[in-house]
């Protein structure tokens, strides 16, 4: 047990960052950020849930049914599980420290059960940040006893011990898969081609049920009844998460919603023993497993030597800007993300715009339509550069030795960041064309909205890239490899949202206003805003690096 | 991309989708429906004690007797005029000795009542177009 709280420990200090402990100040402060960040998903969970209720959505009764809950709880467990199982595989058999913590005289099931503790403490503040306030919003709409808040906390908190424990033995078999297409080049190329080719169906069934003229208002009626018997089907189909939601929400027993019941126990039993097996079939992998799956990770890396390439003289600024790019290439997961970036991005934006060109609009939607796709093109394109808040903390150890390298600090850390804008390129041009062909706009316009999205694009992978170099978490990545996650990217993702939103807001404020060129107008507040992250990182590069020596 | 980005994607994709919708709609005249607010019955009429009738000959010989009834309605431009129907109520059989049943009296679609025996009865009319408007009447056929 020593030796297990040892590990975790260990492992809990560098992955995550808890030196607010040692000062009540940072911890108030830590807390009432958590408060905060709960109360606003709460308070939009709300707002949605109220909404969906107010219009009789899902029932004429004026009451949100359950159903739509065990929906989100569905939603969020299939989500949760696809992104715990590849982290924990990640986590678990490819982490850096593998070398280091195997080394330990500690034995595999102690260590991969603290690899499982460390995970789950990190998998119970994202259920604490989203589903428990999701569900707390539910029972604030359902005017739910106080017990209840209670209840579905607790619940929720044994239901994500249920869900690492799941993810920790989903991820072996995940992990020779990986391991199989990492070995077989080909068997990858097909394996992406086919899934890219499903999702590229999925799109086009989508678009194709589609009908040429959707009219809310006038079909509501119609609407609403397909979506309670989608509802009512989902019910009886997937009746499982039905049945956990309701025990969740409780059950209503004709007069009162009964927490405790014969029905209550029987899930409550069923869900502790899931994690009591779950946990025994996680000890005997860990045990006969675990040394022999994880071990080779560091001696047979399955890595190619390259041939050497011939060497061609570019300059400093240029060579730099390619070497970091091809390394980054080459770094596993950033190519992935960015080709499937390239290709959701105008998916989404060919799926939108049929939905919205159904919508038989006046001038005021037609300027709606501008704007939302805007703000949804700029929040993919954003999201998926969120990871360049960790850009430089990726580099671990070898950080502080690159500030050595005979450059100035600001081309060294700003070529870091050719790749992501020349991947933003990629992902936002194709967008404004189809957006411009299926909205019918002018085609000036239409390059005008596509620089102005690039330049908000820039904006954010410069001011996400400054967070990283001014506050590097260095630690997180010497030990885990791209499976961290730091602060920054966390404050990345809000800032991708605001930005989005705040050029919703102006697309929209200066199409409906009286005044001429909107286009124009917008780029220049855009043009305005990457100029100021331009200087201020430049300034800050030359700050944190630079030491005010002039290096070459 | 993060799980919240995702979701965040997903959920304004929906609320974009209800506010064009919402605001952002061409207005269709077409979803805006003109009911029938009024419906008066314009067939002369009797007054008995302050109860107005319409009062049908009926024909001994023939065995029969019968009357259109007809209405106005208001507005002018309700957007379906003919979305009305008519039913009887009260039916009073004048003569005992007569036999009768269920289709001794009757009404048609088009408003036309048909008595094959003498009766009493009230005909209402009402608009199906949603409005609800109605009017009632008492006919005698004697």
């Amino acid at each position: 047990m020593d030796q297990f709280r040892t590990l975790f420990l260990m492992q809990l200090k560098e992955k995550m960052d808890i030196s607010f402990l040692k000062s009540a100040k940072r911890m108030a402060l830590k807390v009432l950020q958590f408060v905060l960040e709960f109360a606003v998903v709460c308070v939009v969970a709300y707002v949605i849930l109220w909404m969906c209720q107010y219009f009789n959505l899902f029932t004429p009764l004026g009451r949100l049914p359950v159903g739509v809950m065990s929906v989100v709880f569905a939603v969020m467990f299939l989500f949760s599980i696809i992104t715990c199982t590849v982290s924990l595989s990640k986590n678990l058999f490819q982490s850096k420290d593998n070398a280091v913590l195997f080394a330990l005289p500690a034995s595999s099931e102690t260590l991969f059960f603290s690899k499982l503790a460390v995970y789950l403490i990190n998998e119970m503040r994202r259920t604490f940040l989203f589903l428990v306030p999701v569900f707390i919003a539910y029972a604030i709409l359902a005017s739910l006893k106080w017990y209840a808040y209670i209840w579905i906390i607790v619940m929720l908190a044994i239901f994500t011990v249920f869900l690492v424990l799941f993810a920790g033995l989903l991820s072996i078999p995940i992990h020779y898969v990986v391991r199989f297409f990492n070995r077989f080049t080909a068997a990858k190329l097909i394996g992406v081609l086919v899934i890219l080719g499903l999702a590229v169906w999925f799109i086009v069934w989508i678009i194709g049920i589609i009908p040429d003229d959707v009219n809310l208002i006038k079909n509501w009626v119609a609407i609403s009844q397909t979506l309670r018997n989608a509802l009512s089907w989902f019910q009886t189909h997937l009746y499982i998460f039905y049945a956990f939601t309701l025990f969740l929400c409780g059950r209503y027993d004709g007069t009162d919603l009964i927490f405790w019941s014969k029905y209550s126990w029987a899930v409550f039993l069923i869900l502790i023993g899931c994690i009591i097996v779950l946990a025994g079939l996680n000890y005997l992998i860990s045990h006969y497993l675990y040394n022999r799956v994880a071990v080779p990770q560091y001696t047979d890396s399955g890595e190619k030597e390259n041939k050497p390439a011939r060497n061609r003289k570019r300059g400093g600024f240029a060579s730099s800007c390619v070497y970091e790019s091809l390394r980054l290439l080459r770094a596993g997961g950033v190519l992935g993300s960015t080709v499937a970036s390239i290709i959701i991005i105008p998916c989404v934006t060919v799926l939108i715009n049929t939905v919205y060109s159904a919508i038989a609009t006046r001038t005021l939607g037609d300027y709606m339509i501008v704007a939302f796709n805007v703000m949804i093109v700029l929040l993919l394109a954003t999201s998926s550069n969120v990871w360049t808040a960790s850009i430089y903390s990726r580099d671990g150890e070898s950080l502080p030795l690159r500030s050595a390298m005979p450059q100035k600090p600001f081309p060294m850390l700003f070529s870091r960041l050719a790749y992501s804008f020349f991947a933003t390129i990629l992902m936002v041009v194709p967008s404004c064309v189809i957006f411009m062909i299926m909205a019918d706009m002018a085609t000036l316009d239409g390059i005008l909205l596509a620089v102005f999205m690039l330049l908000i694009c820039f904006g954010h992978i410069l001011w996400s890239a400054e967070m990283d170099f001014t506050h590097p978490r260095i630690e997180a990545f010497k030990t885990s490899g791209a499976a961290a996650s730091t602060p920054s990217e966390a404050k990345s993702v809000v800032l991708s949202f605001i930005l989005s939103a705040v050029a919703l807001g102006l697309v929209l404020f200066f199409l409906t206003d009286t005044g001429n060129l909107p286009y124009v107008r917008v780029l220049v507040i855009a043009a305005i805003f990457l100029a100021y992250r331009f200087v201020t990182f430049w300034f800050r590069s030359r700050t944190m690096y630079g030491f005010g020596e002039d290096k070459e | 991309m993060k799980k919240s980005s995702i979701f965040l994607v997903v959920i304004i994709c929906i609320v974009s989708f209800f506010a064009i919708s919402f605001w952002g709609q061409a207005v269709d005249n077409g979803q805006f429906k003109t009911y029938i607010t009024s419906i008066t019955i314009t067939n002369d009429t009797y007054s008995i004690a302050g109860t107005d009738y319409i009062l049908v000959d009926y024909d001994a010989e023939e065995g029969f007797g019968s009357v259109i009834v007809q209405y106005d309605y208001a507005p002018d431009d309700a957007t379906d005029p003919e979305a009305v129907s008519f039913s009887l109520a009260d039916i009073n059989y004048l003569d005992e000795n007569a036999e009768h049943d269920e289709n001794s009296v009757m009404v048609s679609d088009m408003g036309e009542v048909t008595f094959l025996v003498p009766a009493s009865l009230t005909l209402t009319i009402m608009a199906t177009d949603g409005g609800g408007a109605q009017a009632s009447v008492l006919i005698i056929c004697s």
